[in-house]
């Protein structure tokens, strides 16, 4: 199926540093890697990555990337959403990690955990592990909120 | 951007969903991750700024990409270059990293990609999306002179620009005519007025203004001091008396006694300097006529 599809070159195309490995028992080996490839990338077709594809071709478009195979669309979009994901869930322990912090009465605590909000705060520091360097000026001192602290201002 | 494309139906299909919608498509699709992961709410900067960031990792993803194929002497990436992209894009690593003989096809990136999807669950997009189908070929929207075979009117236009829009020639003349009717009174004037010192073979009076620049109107060192003074403001007064009070009243009132003493000054002062400006950019032939006029009529109008 990997040889068959539009993909461009396939497996005997540019593999790159991998056809140095091993080549007796690996040879059979190497055959159920590519089916698991193989079944991991028809796998995707059936799921829908949250981001459309249309979008990602768009973005693909404009680096230079032109692939006909959905499949590696797919296979960005998801790579993508993997990332947001790992962004969300750094971002949301910098945040419980905040809440958990000053000790408050427990009554203030328990509506904060069932409405979490992400903040440039948190996004900043959960991108600087990611390689991101995002920086916010702290506030524009255009609406009466301007400069409270980000746990009460909720949008 | 990387290799052309080779079809004219591949630069149509990686072409324009246009910026504010491409960032909308985006924040929403961010915000469903962000739900998914359990925020519920996120602050508006927050929200754009991680859509921006994701949009450029599908860009990142995609030039690295790009680059592995034709480092392979290919021009479309496929499943290997892209594979080798992302293991370039795992800044935490990922297992097997190690090992330079590591097959590509099944790397420790894409297990972690496939546990991922495995683990998570399905979110789509809501509405479709309009795509240009790939066969549909790409309809410029313009067409050149030379396509058209038609000859292009000006002499200095090369024939391969696109084609000027039709009924170009009315409404080009329509803003020249307009153009030229306020010239039409300072018409004769305008190049008088703009004689410099050298071609009058005068000497400029002041030491700092090169002989090449437009010789000074006449009367202007009695302005000058006149204006350093103050006293314009009182020598304006009887001439522009009619026109502040059209300013400051918003009728028409012909003596100048009617109108409010105090308002007066900033009144004066500001039509006191724009009618200066008037004068100095003309000699002070035309300063009667029609100039007072033209002048009027754009102050009761402001």
């Amino acid at each position: 199926m990997m040889s068959g599809g539009g993909g461009g070159g396939g497996p005997g195309g540019g593999m790159g540093p991998g056809m140095g490995g091993p080549v007796g028992g690996g040879g059979d080996g190497r055959h159920d890697d590519e089916a698991a490839l193989t079944e991991f990338l028809s796998s995707l077709m059936d799921y829908t990555p949250t981001i459309p594809d249309e979008l990602v071709e768009h973005y693909l478009g404009r680096s230079g990337f032109h692939c006909p195979d959905l499949r590696l669309t797919r296979l960005v979009a998801v790579a993508t959403q993997k990332f947001l994901s790992d962004i969300a869930s750094d971002s949301l322990q910098h945040c419980k990690a905040r809440v958990a912090a000053p000790i408050k009465d427990n009554k203030s605590k328990q509506p904060k955990d069932r409405r979490l909000v992400l903040t440039m705060d948190d996004l900043s520091k959960a991108l600087r592990e990611h390689g991101v360097n995002l920086k916010h000026p702290e506030y524009f001192a255009d609406s009466p909120s301007a400069g409270m602290a980000p746990s009460t201002r909720e949008e | 951007m990387g290799t052309p494309a080779k079809r004219p139906f591949d630069a149509a299909a990686a072409s324009p969903i246009p910026r504010r919608f491409q960032a909308a498509v985006s924040a929403v699709s961010t915000a469903q991750i962000l739900r998914a992961s359990g925020y519920s709410a996120a602050e508006a900067a927050a929200l754009r700024a991680l859509s921006d960031v994701a949009g450029r990792y599908i860009e990142s993803l995609g030039r690295a990409a790009a680059a592995f194929a034709e480092a392979h002497g290919r021009t479309e990436p496929n499943v290997a270059d892209v594979v080798l992209a992302l293991e370039d894009h795992a800044l935490d690593g990922f297992p097997g990293a190690s090992d330079p003989a590591r097959p590509v096809l099944c790397s420790g990136a894409l297990t972690e990609l496939a546990r991922f999807v495995a683990a998570v669950t399905e979110v789509p997009f809501a509405k479709p999306l309009p795509r240009r189908a790939p066969g549909s070929g790409a309809s410029k929207g313009w067409e050149s002179f030379a396509a058209a075979e038609r000859e292009p009117p000006l002499r200095h236009v090369p024939h391969w620009l696109p084609r000027f829009p039709e009924g170009w020639e009315e409404r080009f003349r329509g803003r020249g005519e307009a153009a030229a009717k306020d010239e039409e009174d300072t018409g004769e004037v305008a190049v008088k007025g703009s004689e410099s010192f050298a071609a009058a073979r005068r000497e400029p009076p002041l030491r700092h203004a090169p002989h090449w620049r437009p010789r000074f109107a006449e009367g202007w060192e009695e302005r000058l001091r006149l204006r350093g003074r103050g006293e314009a403001a009182a020598k304006e007064e009887e001439d522009t008396g009619e026109v502040v009070t059209v300013m400051a009243n918003g009728n028409l009132v012909e003596n100048g006694r009617s109108s409010v003493p105090e308002n007066r000054e900033k009144v004066l002062f500001r039509l006191g300097d724009k009618r200066q400006r008037r004068r100095q950019a003309l000699p002070p032939e035309k300063c009667g006529g029609a100039l007072e006029l033209f002048v009027k009529r754009t102050e009761k109008l402001m």
